[in-house]
C-alpha cells in the first residue's frame, strides 16, 4: 500500500515549485512506496484551516509512523531521504 | 494629488472595555493594528477576548481570534466564569477561532518557507463571517515555533499589511520580559506601531498592582501615564482616576449633618455635593459623626451607603444603638446599606471597583467611609492617592453627599498622610481633638474649612452621651488645639476663682 505525502502550497510561487520538484524526486527515489498529493490552499482554504497550516510549503507524512510535518521547500533532500525511509528498510539493514 | 486629498483621518471605534475609551479618547483606530505588550499574567489574553466579545455583542462586529498558544476550547472555558459564552458566538457565525498553536505533529524545517498558510486562513475565515475585528494572541510564540526569526519578522509585517487591506481592526499581543524594559521581547513594535498599549502587573508593597498604559495612538491624543485596572467578574475594568472633569454644577442646597448645633457651626449645613472630612484621634467621635450623618439621611428618606473598614457590621450596629440610632430598622426599609470589609482583603483598585458597583446598584444620596486612613495602611502613597482621586471624582459626579473619616496617628492629633492627600479634595473639614485643661480631658470640635460658605471659627467643646453628640461653648484660653498639643494658657484669675467655688 502506498503512503501518501501531502504537500500544501499556496499558489504557484518559486518556493512551491521547488518544493514540488523536490518531493517528486523523493517519491521517485522510494519507487512506489510513496504517493504524493498537492493541495493548493488558495483553491481549498478549508484544508488549511482543518490541518492547521500556518507555514507554507508544508509536507505532511501520516504513514508510516511516526507522523511528521516538514516545513519549507524540501531543498535538503539528503536529510529528507533519511527521515522518510520506511521502517522495513531500516530493520532489514539492522539485521544484515 | 486628487488621490491624496480624498484621504480621510482615521476613525476610532469603541471597544466596550470599561474605561478604555476614556484612556484612548474614543477607542482603537479603525483598520489599524494595536500592539498589546505585557509580561506573563498581565491579562493580555483576557483583553483580546474581551475586545472581540464586546465588539461582537455590543457593536455587532464579527471577529476572529488567532491563537498561537492556548487551544480554542481552553480559551472558551477560561472566560466562561466571566459569563462570556463564546461557543454561542461561534455557533452564530460571529466569532471564529484560528488555531495556530503548536500542533502535536513533530515539525522539521527543511528549506525556505513563509507564513502564507496563516494568511490564507485569515483571509478565508474573515470573508466567511464578514469579520471586522481580529486578535492574535500571542505573536511571540511564532518565534518559538519557527527558527528563522528574520523571516518571521518580515511575515508579521506582511500579516499586518493584510489586516489593514482587509479592513480589520486588530489587536496583536506580545510578551515582555521586564516591566520597565524594552516594549516587546522581539521588537515587534517596529512593525505594529499604530497603537501601542502596555499592561503591567507589578508587585508593590506585597500587593499586585495592575496598570495599563497607552504608549501611542497614531495621529491622535490619548491619556498619558499608567492607569490601574482590575480583572473582575465583568472582565477588565480600567479605573479612570482623573476621568471626570470638574464641570458639574455646584449645589447651593444645604443638608444637615445630623446635629443642629453642628449645622449652626457650618452656617446651616453642608452643601448637597460636598465631601466632608472628619479628622480625629481614635475614640475621638468619628464613628459617632458617621452614625448621625447617615441617620440624618435615612430620617429624610435618603439612601445611605456606609462603608466600614475598621469595625464589623455588628460593632457598627451596636455603636449606633448606644447613641440611640436604630440602623437595623433602616436596613430593613432599604434606606441603609452597610458594607464592612477588611482593607487588607484586596487591592485598592478592587475596593474602588466594589464601591463603584455598590453606588451604581444602590444609588445612595449619602456615603460614609469609615475610615479612609485604614486604606492608607494597606497601600503605597501613590496607590492611595489614585484611590482617593478616583473615589472623590466619582462621588462628585454622582452628587453624593459624602463623609470620610480619617484617624490621626497620635492621640493628640497632628498631621496624617491621609489628610495631606485628601484635604484639598474635600470641601469641608471638621477636626475632633482631645483637649486637656486643668487636668481634665475634654473634647474639642472645629470647622477648619468650608468651601463657598461662612463657618464658625471657634473651637467648641462637645460631649457624647446616649443621645449622641452635644456641642457646647467655645474653649477659652486654650492654644495649639489644631497643631496637636493643646496647652492651657491659664484661665483668668476671676474664672479660676469662680470655678473653685462651683
Amino acid at each position: 500500500m502506498k503512503c501518501i505525502l501531502k504537500l500544501y502550497i499556496a499558489n504557484e510561487t518559486i518556493i512551491s515549485r521547488r518544493a514540488i520538484a523536490n518531493l517528486r524526486k523523493i517519491v521517485e527515489f522510494f519507487e512506489g512506496q510513496y504517493g504524493m498529493e498537492i493541495i493548493d490552499i488558495l483553491e481549498d482554504p478549508e484544508s488549511a484551516v482543518n490541518d492547521h497550516i500556518v507555514a507554507i510549503p508544508a509536507m505532511v507524512k501520516s504513514l508510516p509512523p511516526p507522523p511528521c510535518m516538514f516545513i519549507g521547500d524540501l531543498s535538503d533532500t539528503e536529510s529528507l531521504l533519511i527521515s522518510l525511509r520506511p521502517n522495513s528498510e531500516i530493520k532489514s539493514e539492522q539485521q544484515e | 494629488m486628487s488621490k491624496l486629498s480624498r484621504l480621510k483621518a482615521p476613525e476610532k471605534i469603541p471597544t466596550g472595555i470599561e474605561g478604555l475609551e476614556h484612556l484612548t479618547l474614543g477607542g482603537l483606530t479603525e483598520n489599524r493594528t494595536a500592539l498589546v505588550a505585557g509580561s506573563t499574567g498581565t491579562g493580555k489574553t483576557i483583553l483580546g477576548v474581551e475586545f472581540l466579545y464586546r465588539g461582537i455583542t455590543q457593536f455587532n462586529r464579527p471577529g476572529i481570534f488567532v491563537t498561537f498558544e492556548e487551544r480554542p476550547p481552553e480559551i472558551m472555558r477560561n472566560v466562561k466564569k466571566l459569563g462570556w459564552n463564546l461557543e454561542k458566538l461561534v455557533r452564530q457565525g460571529k466569532l471564529m477561532f484560528i488555531d495556530a498553536s503548536p500542533q502535536l505533529l513533530p515539525q522539521e524545517e527543511i528549506g525556505q518557507y513563509n507564513l502564507s498558510g496563516l494568511m490564507v486562513q485569515i483571509e478565508h475565515q474573515a470573508k466567511k463571517i464578514g469579520a471586522k475585528l481580529l486578535v492574535m494572541d500571542s505573536i511571540g510564540s511564532l518565534f518559538n515555533q519557527f527558527g528563522d526569526h528574520a523571516l518571521i519578522r518580515r511575515e508579521i509585517f506582511r500579516i499586518t499589511e493584510l489586516l489593514k487591506k482587509r479592513g480589520l481592526t486588530s489587536i496583536i499581543t506580545t510578551e515582555r520580559l521586564e516591566e520597565y524594559g524594552p516594549i516587546s521581547r522581539h521588537g515587534i513594535e517596529e512593525f505594529v506601531s499604530d497603537n501601542v498599549v502596555i499592561l503591567r502587573n507589578v508587585l508593590e508593597e506585597e500587593k499586585c498592582r495592575r496598570t495599563i498604559q497607552i504608549l501611542k495612538v497614531r495621529g491622535e491624543t490619548h491619556m498619558k501615564g499608567e492607569f490601574p485596572f482590575t480583572i473582575s467578574n465583568t472582565g477588565i475594568n480600567i479605573l479612570p482616576l482623573s476621568a471626570i472633569e470638574l464641570k458639574q454644577e455646584s449645589s447651593t442646597e444645604r443638608v444637615s449633618v445630623g446635629n443642629a448645633e453642628l449645622d449652626k457651626m457650618t452656617s446651616g449645613g453642608i452643601f448637597r455635593d460636598s465631601i466632608l472630612l472628619i479628622s480625629g484621634p481614635t475614640g475621638g467621635g468619628k464613628s459617632l459623626m458617621s452614625t448621625i450623618f447617615s441617620a440624618e439621611g435615612c430620617r429624610n428618606g435618603e439612601k445611605c451607603l456606609l462603608l466600614g473598614y475598621e469595625e464589623s457590621r455588628e460593632q457598627l450596629l451596636r455603636n449606633a444603638s448606644s447613641w440611640g440610632v436604630d440602623f437595623k430598622k433602616w436596613e430593613q426599609n432599604g434606606l441603609l446599606k452597610i458594607i464592612c470589609k477588611y482593607p487588607e482583603a484586596m487591592g485598592l483598585e478592587d475596593h474602588l471597583l466594589i464601591i463603584r458597583r455598590e453606588i451604581e446598584s444602590f444609588k445612595p444620596r449619602r456615603l460614609v467611609m469609615d475610615s479612609v486612613s485604614a486604606m492608607e495602611r494597606v497601600s503605597t502613597a501613590r496607590n492611595f492617592r489614585e484611590f482617593i482621586n478616583g473615589l472623590t471624582s466619582y462621588v462628585k459626579q454622582e452628587r453624593i453627599c459624602s463623609l470620610f473619616t480619617s484617624t490621626t496617628p497620635q492621640l493628640s492629633g497632628g498631621d496624617s498622610i491621609t489628610e495631606a492627600h485628601i484635604s484639598t479634595i474635600t470641601d469641608v473639614i471638621i477636626l475632633l481633638r482631645y483637649v486637656e485643661t486643668g487636668s481634665i480631658l475634654r473634647r474639642g470640635i472645629a470647622v477648619i474649612k468650608m468651601r463657598g460658605s461662612e463657618h464658625d471659627k471657634q473651637i467648641r467643646e462637645f460631649t457624647i452621651d446616649s443621645k449622641g453628640l452635644h456641642i457646647g461653648r467655645p474653649f477659652k484660653n486654650v492654644e495649639n488645639i489644631l497643631l496637636g498639643v493643646p496647652t492651657n494658657s491659664g484661665p483668668s484669675e476671676k474664672e479660676h476663682l469662680e470655678d473653685m467655688f462651683e
